[in-house]
């Protein structure tokens, strides 16, 4: 369907996401079995599963720091391995880690510019750590506002909350502005409260899309790593489940109960009966979790 | 593997042994009349000598020792920093050619700490004379090859999340060496450099050896004139000097934590 029209854009767009069949082994372990999945724009995801599951290399390929042994992996249309570092890739992914990753010893203002290393050159990256660009500057501050971080711009990062911390990491994806978001386990360390208000700030970039133009369809999307079933419920659209690092659901979050995401934790530590298979690369099989082999094993 | 290390620790412990065992204990190990030069040595620091053309005297050579102690650290910086950083890999990617040249860095630095200041001195001695140049070059070279090993080892010793953030971000190595590496490496190597420039502090002291003017050549000449007075009052501007060093080091380190 290519029908290019001059006034509507056209009626297919790629997805943000395409994943055919990536995956990943390590020496001993497979990390992630072949899994397909496609995400569109506006979709925010989360990601579960116990630890080990294969969640955080999920996220390592989509950010392009993995390279799978197998698969295809689209991002807007394009081949991952084919973007070029720096300014084409870092305009399509960008990432919050669980423990937040900034550098202690500087000022905010770099910690949340260092979003825009990508685009920059590279002597206007070195310029800028002496002397940080009034236009710059004017974006950090607006993006730390916009958190509620209204002059802390030159506050020693390491000086700041844990919670402030947690919105500087906001704040530097937030002029990276990638339309692909990804966060692992951004609310692990947080209490219930600060959990909220941390997946509040990161659904509201998804939401935010657009805010300098007047286009108000989404462009971006969230995917996150986490586990509180309360969280992925309230926070987000799609819930894509993995335990071993095979794909166990993935379906609207509307159609997960917190029972199965429960599940998902209490297999945790049990073996799947030899020879169990899936059935290969495609999506996993939608109830998989009522096939616990010993549930009493589990749980004693 | 253990084996191997309790092989290594049972020949470590026999060199021991063997070296205590070799260090000709048959002879007289005292000197008997040490015991009357030790005293003279104290008494002679209540009071050492304070007349002011000797004051004048210490504080020209202490100022000498600085002057050679900060020139020698400098370049060291200016020699080592670029060297260490190159020799850290960290703001090169991958291939052959970073692979060269961070291989000639380290060499670079390994071969000139490997050789002793005073035997550096001794080479320059003989090419530039008792001259200023010889003891500030002799001081260069080692320290350089120092720092320039501790910077490579700090850049390298960041922790890795930060970086691989900014990598995820879009930066290259050099950006990431700018924005990361380098920020958290900097208290240390600050630290790690006022360190060593108390260290060349005491090696430009003893630029004596080789002839070279400075605290140690005054102290040197006092002791053979077995003007201990004298020696003490240089000693304790020797000390005065390393302890100024210590607490600007402290300060300096202190403002960078806040």
């Amino acid at each position: 369907m290519n029908k290019d029209d001059n006034h509507v854009p056209p009626l297919h767009v790629p997805p943000l996401i395409e994943a055919r069949g990536i995956a990943k082994r390590y020496p001993g372990t497979v990390a992630l079995a072949p899994v397909s999945f496609s995400i569109e724009a506006g979709e925010r995801v989360a990601i579960a599963g116990p630890s080990g599951s294969g969640k955080t290399t999920l996220l390592e390929l989509l950010a392009g720091t993995v390279r799978p042994d197998q698969g295809e992996l689209l991002l807007d249309g394009r081949d991952l391995g084919r973007l070029k570092p720096g300014r084409e890739l870092s305009s399509l992914v960008g990432m919050i880690n669980q423990g937040y990753d900034l550098v202690p010893h500087l000022p905010a203002i770099h910690n949340v510019l260092a979003g825009r290393l990508g685009h920059w050159s590279l002597l206007r990256s070195m310029i800028s750590m002496v002397r940080v660009r009034p236009r710059d500057r004017r974006l950090a501050e607006a993006a730390l506002e916009e958190l509620g971080m209204a002059g802390k711009l030159y506050e020693r990062t390491s000086h700041l909350s844990g919670g402030e911390q947690q919105r500087v990491a906001v704040a530097r994806v937030m002029v990276q502005s990638p339309k692909i978001i990804l966060a692992d386990e951004p609310v692990s360390s947080l209490d219930p409260a600060r959990a909220e208000d941390m997946l509040d700030l990161m659904t509201g970039l998804i939401d935010d899309s657009g805010t300098d133009g007047p286009v108000h369809a989404p462009d971006k999307a969230l995917i996150a790593t986490l586990h509180s079933p309360n969280l992925i419920l309230n926070f987000f659209t799609r819930v894509i489940a993995l335990r071993n690092g095979e794909l166990q659901f993935d379906r609207p979050a509307g159609m997960v109960s917190v029972d199965d995401l429960d599940d998902l934790y209490l297999l945790e530590g049990n073996q799947w009966p030899e020879g169990w298979d899936h059935g290969g690369p495609d999506r996993g099989p939608d109830g998989g979790s009522g096939r616990r082999s010993d549930p009493g094993e589990a749980v004693a | 593997m253990p084996d191997h290390r309790r092989l290594l620790t049972l020949l470590m412990v026999a060199a021991v042994i063997w070296s205590v065992a070799s260090a000709g204990w048959g002879g007289p190990v005292f000197h008997t009349g040490g015991a009357a030069v030790l005293g003279e040595i104290a008494s002679a620091l209540f009071p050492p000598e304070l007349s002011p053309s000797f004051l004048g005297l210490a504080l020209a050579a202490t100022w000498q020792t600085l002057v050679f102690a900060v020139a020698g650290i400098t370049l060291a910086i200016v020699l080592g920093l670029p060297l260490g950083v190159i020799a850290s890999g960290a703001v090169f990617g991958p291939g052959r050619s970073s692979a060269v040249a961070i291989a000639a860095a380290r060499f670079f630095l390994a071969a000139v700490r490997s050789i002793h200041e005073l035997v550096w001195a001794v080479l320059f001695v003989a090419a530039f004379g008792l001259s200023s140049l010889t003891a500030i070059l002799a001081l260069t070279l080692p320290y350089a090859g120092i720092l320039g090993r501790i910077y490579a080892d700090l850049l390298n010793s960041v922790p890795q999340e930060p970086l691989q953030a900014l990598r995820v971000s879009g930066a290259s190595p050099f950006r990431v060496f700018l924005y990361g590496r380098l920020p958290m490496a900097l208290p240390d190597a600050v630290g790690y450099t006022f360190y060593r420039f108390e260290c060349a502090i005491r090696s430009a002291a003893i630029m004596s050896f080789v002839g070279i003017r400075g605290l140690g050549f005054e102290i040197q000449l006092s002791l053979n004139d077995l003007l201990f007075g004298q020696v003490w009052t240089l000693i304790l501007f020797l000390l005065a000097l390393v302890l100024v060093v210590d607490r600007w080091s402290s300060k300096v380190r202190r403002s960078m934590m806040s």
